[in-house]
């Protein structure tokens, strides 16, 4: 150490610059904070995922299976030709650079591998050594770089650096979608045993138990009693929420965070009252207990795994269509996936609304409706009464979350709730919302403890839109309609823009919502006073 | 005060230098990227540096008020705190200002004369202190955050069995245990 001292002279010529790097480098440092945990092996052998072992990304030696840079060369040329997608996006594009500054990573970040090009690009110049003639033969003068231990360490450190947002995708005018080539590039990466526990212990929860957090019929069960106990508190009227009831005429998913986590719960509280005050007849399922699907986080097999047990429970359970909860990339799964892996669901009827008789031809094929769609439409029909003013302590601000704005195009019915459930609705500027909305910074499975500092740098360019509304608006709560959403965006915002809760669009449903029977309310769902309550004592 | 008696041409070079010696501090592509793009949603860690710069340039040459300084530092602070900077580079910007400062009183009579130059490389020192202790602050925030995030996933768990606790305890028996699962 002491070697090192800098002598009086030495202090005084400090350069104050940081030391640069280049971005070439393919060398990168496992710095705590910006990076997940690698796959416990006993979830990797659950799934019967390759190459379990003890290892972490820090460490030097990553314990890769001898022949691992055979392996994923022919997973590569496997998925070239099962996936026409890839190739092109691999030979199309032109480097034009009109999505290098859209990726939230690069924004917070700075990060040059973080553009969204140059995250493709690394995957991209080893498929050019390996799989194109001018590669083969003039190696990096066409940009082409041989797959070494460090490269193969970079794709970890990069693949796992992209939520999968598909924001890029908007503005790239050939359409390539680097969210699959992350996802491909996670596949990879899986055939020698290079993932994350945050998808691997979800992934593998799910197919055990039915639901992400590994929770037992009896644990949903009593968490389900729990939360209808707590409404009739609050509500004064005792609702049914069934379980695995044969013959219903609807099955409901939610992701598991609505009955385990907070601010989810409160949405929880907002289906029962809405399901009860309607009706409906309906049954949730202990086994398909899990909207999320992580296996869009790990493996197309994956998806097919995962999202089959919904389909497995409706027909067991012989209902006739489903409706889903708040959830993101359930409903990626749904509108790109499904139809191709499980459908189509043709044992089920189109959906119908049993209320106003609405018919939703664009499920026909899945079979399955979101709450949003289902509830804007009772609400377009006048069939549910709703006292606004019971929202009036939230001034509102609406994140699309990425999935359901940009995979499925759900932009209007979470807003047309909204503005129908309460009275102060505040929009973000336009760059960052709808198709162009910022992601959280979390999603696809990277919404670990251990990886904040590189969530918080990805989620900044929305919360710094969040902050300018909060500061001109007064805007005091965040909706969003994804259940990765609830989890990370209440750290986000405490860090960069206090003062702002998060909140499902069924919580503010259901604090509007007017039941029969109802007690003389003076609570929200979160027993909060209502703003006239508020008032009542201020006058009194 | 030495200090305002310096031109406001001479501040703004000032300031000019010192925003681009903090922009140096990220790779070339990007810092031109947070110089040019204009729009702050679209770029907002360009929009934060410069209206902090800006305000910091205000105080620095003017009252240096403690509190508005802080304010100042304070967004910068947060965003080089989870930025790929060591503690020394993440709060190194401020300390930049010196060179920035030395820049500009190169320039002879167009420049800040040697009096003002040492009161102003005092207010940067305080100011590098102060940046210290805010990312000090920022990290704490960050050990908090992360904390309560992990309370939040088991909220329902945890009124569950509170409930369960005091309606066993009304009983005067052992409560029933709450819902189980394993949280990754
Ligand atoms: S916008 Fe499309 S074509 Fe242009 S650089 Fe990005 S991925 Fe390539
Ligand atoms: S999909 Fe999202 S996170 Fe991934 S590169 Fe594109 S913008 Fe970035």
């Amino acid at each position: 150490m002491a070697d090192q001292t800098p002598s009086p002279e030495q202090l005084t010529q400090v350069d104050y610059r940081p030391k640069g790097k280049s971005w070439l480098d393919p060398h990168v440092e496992f710095r705590k904070g910006t990076y997940c945990y690698s796959a416990a092996p006993k979830n990797l052998t659950y799934l019967g995922l390759p190459n379990p072992r003890q290892w972490q990304p820090f460490d030097q030696d990553w314990k890769l299976p001898p022949d691992w840079k055979d392996i994923i060369l022919a997973g590569m040329k496997e998925r070239l030709d099962r996936y026409r997608s890839f190739r092109l996006f691999m030979d199309i594009c032109v480097r034009c650079g009109a999505c290098a500054d859209k990726c939230h990573f690069y924004l917070g970040s700075g990060d040059p591998k973080n553009m969204p090009v140059l995250r493709a690009e690394l995957i991209r110049s080893v498929y050019r050594r390996y799989f194109t003639l001018a590669g083969r033969l003039l190696g990096s003068t066409v940009g082409a770089r041989d797959l070494t231990e460090d490269v193969l360490k970079e794709w970890f450190y990069y693949f796992y650096q992209c939520t999968e947002c598909r924001r890029c995708s908007v503005f790239c005018p050939y359409g390539i979608d680097t969210a699959e080539i992350t996802m491909i590039g996670r596949e990879l990466l899986t055939l020698v045993g290079c993932n994350i526990n945050w998808v691997i212990e979800p992934a593998a929860n799910c197919f055990r138990t039915g639901n992400h957090l590994g929770i037992q019929p009896h644990g949903f069960k009593d968490s389900i009693d729990f939360a209808v106990d707590e409404l009739e508190e609050i509500t004064g009227v005792r609702v049914e929420a069934p379980i695995n009831r044969k013959g219903a005429e609807v099955l409901f998913v939610m992701p598991s965070a609505d009955y385990f986590g907070t601010p989810h719960y409160y949405t929880l509280l907002g289906y029962l009252a809405l399901f009860h005050e309607i009706g409906l007849d309906y049954t949730l399922s202990a086994f398909a207990s899990e909207g999320g699907n992580f296996g869009l986080f790990t493996s197309h097999e994956m998806i097919k795994r995962l999202n089959a047990k919904i389909y497995a429970e409706a027909k067991r359970l012989g209902v006739k269509w489903i409706i889903g909860g708040e959830c993101g990339h359930m409903w990626r799964v749904m509108h790109q996936y499904m139809d191709t892996m499980n459908g189509p669901a043709d044992f089920l009827e189109v959906p119908v609304s049993p209320i106003t008789h609405t018919r939703f031809d664009h499920a026909a094929s899945t079979r399955m409706v979101h709450i949003c769609e289902f509830t804007a439409d009772l609400i377009r029909h006048g069939r549910l009464k709703l006292d606004v003013s019971r929202n009036d302590h939230w001034n509102v601000t609406f994140h699309d979350s990425c999935n359901p704005a940009r995979a499925m195009g759900l932009i209007e019915e979470p807003r047309y709730i909204i503005r129908n459930t309460c009275r102060t609705f505040h929009e973000m500027p336009e760059n960052t919302i709808r198709e162009q909305t910022f992601c959280c910074g979390s999603g696809s499975g990277l919404g670990t403890d251990e990886n904040l500092e590189m969530r918080l740098r990805g989620g900044f360019p929305r919360a710094n839109a969040v902050r300018y509304v909060r500061d001109k608006h007064g805007v005091n709560v965040l909706a969003c309609i994804c259940a990765i959403d609830k989890a990370t965006l209440p750290p986000l915002l405490e860090y960069w823009s206090p003062g702002v809760d998060v909140a499902g669009v069924h919580e503010f449903v259901g604090n509007a919502l007017l039941m029969k029977g109802e007690r003389d309310r003076t609570t929200d769902l979160r027993g909060e006073p209502f703003a006239s309550a508020k008032e009542d004592r201020a006058h009194a | 005060m030495a200090l305002t008696t310096v031109s406001a041409a001479t501040r703004d070079r000032f300031l000019e230098e010192w925003l681009a010696c903090t922009l140096g501090t990220y790779p070339e592509q990007t810092s031109r990227f947070l110089r040019e793009e204009p729009d702050p949603f679209r770029n907002p860690v360009g929009h934060t540096l410069d209206v902090s710069l800006r305000g910091l340039t205000v105080e620095l040459f003017g009252g240096f008020d403690r509190a508005r300084v802080t304010a100042w530092l304070d967004p910068v602070i947060h965003l080089r705190a989870v930025q790929d900077f060591s503690s020394a580079d993440a709060v190194g910007f401020v300390a930049l200002a010196r060179c920035a400062a030395d820049r500009v009183a190169e320039r002879g009579s167009q420049g800040i004369g040697p009096g003002a130059l040492d009161v102003l490389g005092t207010r940067i020192d305080e100011m590098v202190l102060i940046a210290a202790d805010l990312l000090d602050r920022c990290h704490e925030e960050i050990h908090a955050i992360g904390a309560r995030a992990a309370r939040r996933r088991v909220f329902v768990l945890e009124r569950a069995q509170a409930r369960a606790e005091a309606r066993a305890a009304a009983r005067g028996g052992a409560p029933r245990s709450a819902p189980r699962g394993e949280i990754p």
